[in-house]
């Protein structure tokens, strides 16, 4: 993985000491709470329910053992003894004590990492496919031009107050595991005439107004997507919405001005900025630093596979099924670490659970994890010799439901539990769902659905993209739940990108199991062989499934 | 303060009138400066001094200016709300792309702890707001001694 350079460390660093002096001013009542409030959002700080959250930037997505150290410590010595995983690959902690949070970075940049731009009107964290480097069906690992757009981003004097937040997503494989359709910018790995490069998407996004990207260039060489991006973001900065902040994203300037005119604003600027191409002796120097995770021993592709076990234990057996999954080199898989667990808030992590998968990352996976964007993690490099006592250890830990891609694998904000903002409770709605689906026979039988819930409107819990999506609102002081289907955040050709449709009105929490039942059985019903959730809903419409929602 | 300015990263008496109109025929010289309409006003007058100061305001057209900036001594641009960045795309474009070079000053809501990015947008006069103490907020410009973009990285 990417290792910092000395460059990187004073930087880390100063941004450190900077905050320490700035949280010390606020303290001291030197700094009023509004010039205050960008600055500590720009340094992962929230202030919620709880007291302050920090939300901790996972470059890509990838930690090493140490790192995932780091968080057991941080939520063992600062917090109340866990993690929550999001869906942009990050880690929040809840219960932050302001004078102790520059201690806390301090603790980060050792392992190298930090919380800049984890928040605040500016570009956030970029995210990539969790099986980026792995996946067999990868054109080209995204990391490297992520690692890229992080030095280029991080602390851009330009571009540290654009109209609202600005959120990146790469995917190097035509499967797309990163929702690339649904963020600011959507880069995608493509081949043109056996050259690699990139296409850029434009203006997706979820929240109040759910849009779909536009492409805007079919094809850009690796050299020019940085140049690219600068053109977008100053076409932004200086035309997006600042009148209205739930208009202010660049998902509602591209739909007024049509992407046609929206390019043709980006190309003039970029006429300027093409001559600024990235340098392509570092990117090969990044490209080489990630590719040294996936220096695999040959003599694995001759590990004997585990069939005793998994013809004695059918757990062992269906874990293999659901949780396992191909890896590029022949004896290795990709294995999740289901954070899903029946009546677990998902996403969730104990400190017990962190410190058992770094050594478990040690042990079996290059010292490497990825966070995901179904908030789970990933061991990226297991050895087909190594699954059975990865399982035995996983199963110790409670993290390895066979859940992995089923509804109950539900993606889901903090909600009302923490957050200032929710409508509604998210977490003890999914608590629910994960027991009524904890039956593992009838989850492998339901097969693929992601099932995704948002506690209000701004869409955290990306409901709009779910197979099932379920929105919290509240009516007259009461958490209510609407439920759609059919949304997808994109997967490639043969399963495009799509916004959920509403079958009905909102119920109270203690009928969405009962609501998600009936468009199960629907489902059921109506499927043909092979078929899963979402190709169903496809064929036969969503109109198929509203009667269920009355029933 | 009121009578101190940020210029070049040293604290110096303010040197720049910034007039919100030109209403009662002031006299202009190339340290003073009006609002961007009437600089285009006053443009064309014989006796308009040969320089001037332009307030830009965060919606002005800044590329529209690029064919009257031998007639700009300096340009201020005013954050009325310092959460509002488009005035460090202006500072950007002017520096890089017009090469302008004289002072580029920034007035209104300009706190200590977006000195630096203002800096570094091609911002080197502050007229910083009045709760503010220049002299302290000296230290944004050498806390960073290294920075990612222009230069050490591409773009």
């Amino acid at each position: 993985m990417y290792k910092y350079n000395d460059i990187d460390k004073r930087i880390v660093h100063a941004r450190v000491e900077e905050f320490r002096d700035q949280v010390r001013r606020r303290l001291a009542g030197e700094l009023a709470e509004e010039d205050f409030l960008p600055l500590r959002l720009q340094n992962g700080l929230y202030n919620q329910r709880h007291g302050y959250m920090l939300r901790v930037g996972v470059p890509y997505g990838l930690l090493s053992s140490d790192q995932m150290r780091t968080f057991a410590l941080i939520a063992e010595r600062y917090d109340r003894g866990f993690g929550h995983f999001t869906t942009r690959q990050n880690i929040q902690f809840n219960y932050m004590q302001l004078e102790e949070v520059p201690d806390i970075l301090g603790h980060l940049a050792e392992v190298e990492m930090h919380a800049i731009q984890t928040s605040g009107n500016c570009v956030r964290n970029v995210t990539c496919d969790p099986h980026a480097g792995v996946a067999p069906d990868e054109l080209a690992d995204p990391r490297p031009l992520a690692e890229m757009l992080r030095q280029y981003k991080e602390l851009h004097p330009e571009f540290a107050f654009l109209p609202r937040k600005f959120k990146i997503a790469i995917t190097g494989a035509p499967e797309d595991r990163a929702a690339t359709f649904f963020h600011d910018i959507g880069v995608q790995a493509v081949e043109h005439d056996g050259a690699m490069g990139w296409r850029i998407l434009v203006g997706g996004g979820i929240g109040r107004t759910p849009r779909i990207a536009a492409e805007i260039r079919d094809f850009l060489p690796t050299e020019d997507v940085v140049s690219y991006v600068e053109a977008i973001l100053r076409v932004y900065n200086l035309h997006g919405r600042r009148d209205n902040k739930y208009k202010a994203r660049i998902k509602i300037l591209v739909g007024a001005l049509g992407i046609d005119a929206f390019r043709e604003q980006v190309d003039a600027e970029w006429e300027h900025l093409k001559h600024q191409k990235l340098d392509m002796e570092r990117y090969g120097e990044i490209v080489r630093m990630f590719a040294e995770d996936v220096s695999h021993p040959a003599e694995a592709a001759d590990d004997a596979p585990p069939t005793a076990r998994q013809q004695a234990d059918p757990d062992f057996a269906r874990w293999l099924r659901t949780n396992v999954q191909e890896h590029k080199q022949p004896g290795h898989h990709i294995v999740y670490i289901s954070l899903k667990a029946p009546g677990q808030p998902p996403g969730d992590a104990t400190t017990e659970q962190l410190l058992v998968i770094a050594s478990l990352m040690d042990r079996y996976s290059q010292g490497r994890a990825t966070a995901t964007y179904n908030q789970n993690l990933t061991l990226p490099h297991v050895r087909t010799g190594d699954l059975e006592a990865l399982y035995d250890a996983l199963v110790s830990q409670n993290l390895a439901t066979a859940n992995i891609n089923t509804i109950a694998d539900s993606i889901c904000c903090p909600g009302l539990d923490f957050c200032n903002l929710a409508s509604a409770h998210s977490i003890p709605v999914a608590q629910q769902i994960t027991e009524r689906f904890s039956d593992l026979e009838e989850l492998e039988d339901i097969g693929k659905l992601h099932l995704n819930m948002s506690g209000c409107v701004n869409a955290c819990g990306h409901h709009h993209t779910g197979h099932i999506g379920i929105l919290g609102v509240d009516k007259a002081g009461v958490g209510h739940y609407q439920i759609a289907i059919g949304g997808n955040p994109g997967s490639g050709a043969d399963s495009p990108a799509a916004v959920g449709d509403i079958i009905g009105p909102a119920v109270p929490a203690g009928e969405v199991v009962g609501v998600l039942d009936n468009l199960i059985d629907r489902y059921k019903a109506n499927r043909e062989q092979g078929e899963n959730f979402l190709e169903t809903v496809r064929r036969v419409g969503v109109d198929a499934f509203r009667e269920s929602h009355d029933g | 303060m009121d009578n101190r300015m940020i210029f070049d990263q040293a604290v110096v008496p303010r040197r720049y009138t910034l007039l919100e109109s030109v209403d009662e025929e002031p006299v202009l010289t190339s340290e003073t400066a009006i609002p961007l309409a009437d600089f285009y006003e006053l443009l064309g007058r014989e006796d308009a001094p040969s320089t001037l100061g332009v307030i830009l305001d965060s919606d002005a057209d800044v590329t529209g200016l690029q064919a009257h900036l031998d007639r700009v001594s300096f340009v201020a641009l005013r954050f009325a709300r310092f959460a509002d960045g488009r005035g460090y795309s202006h500072a950007r474009l002017l520096r890089t792309r017009y090469g302008f070079r004289g002072t580029i000053l920034a007035f209104g809501d300009v706190l200590r702890d977006q000195l630096l990015l203002l800096h570094r947008s091609g911002v080197n006069a502050f007229y910083m707001r009045e709760d503010q103490d220049e002299v302290a907020a000296l230290e944004a410009f050498s806390r960073f001694e290294d920075q990612y973009q222009f230069g050490q990285y591409p773009t």
